[in-house]
């Protein structure tokens, strides 16, 4: 394991700070309209106030909403206690029409790399929402600086002329969620032909396994992987909320829940084979999700997971909506 | 290494589906708020969970069901995958003045053994409210020790070394006050006293031997951890090991047998978070403690034996959750 000297780390962080509060001033850009480099402005000005454990240093309002892995805490608790520096990786998501700016980056928690998924809300000049996804996974952070930046394909525009509306990219991406949730191969799956998914900083797909497997989902491409059938154990999606919309970049920021309750053992596949599925247990992954939407097509996935308890809230749902599978803003 | 500072560790026993008991029979309204009554109602209701179909219990309307404090539909969670309901460890806490019962025991789920701490309310002859902490992924340490319970927990203690109910809540609430202070002074030992955590013996265990330790600090870290859990429950509450507990809130004492002398709770532990530096107290070869802790919630179910005024079992599942997390039940 790589140990990063925490000092070096918080310097070239404050450095980067100092730089982003010259650039970026916390008003909106002329118009009133808090633009990208507004908002992420806000974004590094908040992890600034993080690992300063000072939540004065960001202009909070009154009726702020703060969660940390589904729980809504006071700001300044759980992280606020604990993050010791910003890490390498960033990775800024941008949607002025709501005002909302989207983040994946590591940090130190007491000195220990960890993953965050940030969510911000801006009114007047103040946060109001803050929900934060902590993925407490050393490796996942450390391969996550280990890629050194995040792939360029969610830096790059898309032409203005290519663009698509809102709700078509939210329409695109929450096929994925569709597909995947008792994913039987039969589906529509909207890839393009090199699409690539990172969770917690791991290539996922077109990546074989170090030693040949008898069946390797890893190895196969985004759509590939859809039309094995293999996630059929994926029991239920809910709570998709689609929450940051970069619609320059073409990008979806969604949180939602992978739950599985446990009662599928194995898998038979479209090709017939049938695999096991290793875990006989209900659990579920709270994950945040991002989707590079080319032309109606994925083309790149990346997400923060982290596990927790079956069946729990997100802390922005009501009960019902939870627990439901129906694609929501 | 994992830093992990959760006591919490993992057990496994064997088990079968218990039988006889019809839903039928604990659903009339007479009797069911005796003690024979309760203990039919959680025998029903285990072998409604082991048939994967809650329809014949008597439930209300709307029924509260929480798992590991998630409010869920009644048939999700545990409902979906028990293989065998449990046989050989069970204990009932039955509480005919509150109205509740307990039932903490071993089961399986598609084949793996899980520890379930269960709690019925029951008013005018029909379940209210559902409660599972479900331990799950049990570790081999735990194996020896989920066979069957302690003696100590399924035996009636005899009239004259019995107390009060809310005498034997009192003393069940400072342990968690003995926690909190980092004293046990604070609350009624006895010297027997031991403590289960999700099967493992976490207290009075044989001393480590050090040479079965590395000289790597994570070796170090373990070799004291070891040394801390020799320790006898008062000595362990002193050492201040335990000071990573931001709080124990809400403690939620809501069973309590004076028969079979259990007071059962579900305790949600608070941990902040931070860089532990603690300078242990009264363990030989220990000094220090020194390591991470990331801000976790933990809820539990736990059981405290008490007879003749002191705690002599503590018996506890627990399941790790986000810092923050409520009961599911208020708090």
């Amino acid at each position: 394991m790589t140990t990063r000297n925490p000092w070096s780390v918080l310097g070239c962080a404050a450095l980067n700070l100092l730089i982003a509060a010259v650039a970026y001033p916390a008003a909106a850009s002329p118009g009133g309209r808090c633009d990208r480099a507004c908002l992420e402005g806000w974004v590094d000005r908040y992890l600034e106030a993080v690992v300063a454990h000072q939540p004065a240093r960001v202009s909070l309002a009154k009726t702020v909403r703060f969660t940390e892995n589904g729980q809504r805490l006071e700001v300044g608790d759980g992280l606020w206690n604990t993050a010791s520096a910003r890490g390498s990786y960033a990775l800024y998501v941008a949607d002025p029409e709501a005002a909302q700016a989207g983040f994946f980056g590591t940090i130190r928690e007491n000195g220990k790399p960890a993953i965050l998924a940030l969510r911000l809300r801006i009114v007047s000049g103040e946060i109001t929402e803050i929900e934060t996804l902590v993925a407490r996974d050393e490796p996942g952070a450390l391969r996550l600086e280990k890629l050194g930046a995040p792939n360029p394909v969610f830096l790059a525009a898309v032409p203005a002329a290519e663009r698509a509306a809102r709700g078509e990219l939210i329409k695109t991406a929450n096929m994925y969620f569709t597909g995947l949730e008792r994913n039987d191969g039969r589906g529509i799956y909207p890839f393009t032909p090199d699409c690539n998914r990172i969770e917690n900083g791991k290539q996922t797909t077109n990546q074989p396994a170090e030693t040949p497997q008898p069946f390797d989902i890893g190895a196969l491409g985004c759509k590939a992987q859809f039309e094995t059938g293999f996630f059929r154990f994926v029991t239920r999606i809910r709570d998709r909320r689609f929450v940051v919309i970069d619609e320059e970049r073409g990008l979806v920021l969604a949180f939602v829940f992978f739950d599985h309750a446990g009662n599928i053992p194995s898998v038979t596949l479209t090709d017939h084979r049938t695999v096991p599925i290793g875990v006989a247990r209900p659990w579920t992954w709270e994950i945040a999700e991002l989707f590079k939407v080319e032309r109606g097509l994925i083309r790149q996935v990346e997400a923060v997971l982290q596990e927790s308890p079956y069946g729990m809230n997100s802390g922005w749902s009501s009960w019902a909506d939870g627990l439901s599978s129906e694609a929501r803003r | 290494m994992n830093m992990n500072p959760i006591r919490w560790r993992t057990f496994h026993a064997g088990l079968s589906l218990v039988v006889g008991v019809f839903a039928g029979a604990a659903s009339g309204a007479t009797g069911t708020s005796d003690r024979d009554g309760l203990k039919a109602l959680v025998d029903a209701y285990l072998k409604a969970l082991g048939a994967h179909d809650p329809a014949g219990l008597p439930l209300a309307s709307p029924i509260k069901f929480t798992e590991n404090t998630a409010p869920m539909p009644l048939g999700d969670g545990l409902w979906l995958n028990v293989s065998e309901g449990p046989t050989t460890f069970k204990v009932y806490a039955l509480d005919p003045t509150s109205g509740h019962a307990g039932f903490y025991g071993v089961m399986k789920e598609l084949g793996e053994p899980v520890i379930l701490a269960l709690r019925l309310k029951v008013e005018n002859g029909q379940i209210t409210e559902i409660e599972h902490v479900v331990a799950r992924r049990l570790g081999d340490r735990a194996t020896p020790n989920l066979a069957a319970p302690r003696p100590g927990l399924v035996q009636p203690v005899p009239p004259p070394e019995r107390v009060p109910r809310e005498e034997m809540l009192r003393i069940a609430d400072a342990y968690f006050e003995s926690i909190e202070h980092n004293n046990g002074d604070l609350a009624p030992f006895a010297d027997d006293c031991a403590r289960h955590e999700n099967g493992v013996q976490t207290t009075t265990n044989k001393p480590p031997d050090p040479a079965q330790f590395g000289t790597t600090a994570s070796e170090q870290l373990r070799l004291a951890m070891a040394r801390i859990d020799a320790c006898g429950v008062r000595a362990q509450m002193s050492s201040h090991i335990l000071d990573y507990i931001t709080r124990i809130r809400p403690r939620r004492l809501l069973i309590a047998d004076e028969e079979l002398g259990l007071v059962f709770a579900f305790p949600m532990f608070v941990h902040r978070g931070g860089m532990q530096t603690t300078k242990i107290v009264g363990v030989p070869g220990v000094d220090r403690v020194s390591r991470p802790i990331a801000p976790f919630n933990l809820q539990a179910g736990e059981i405290f034996k008490i007879r003749g005024g002191r705690i002599h079992e503590i018996e506890a599942d627990g399941v790790v959750l986000p810092y923050g997390s409520s009961t599911g039940w208020g708090g």
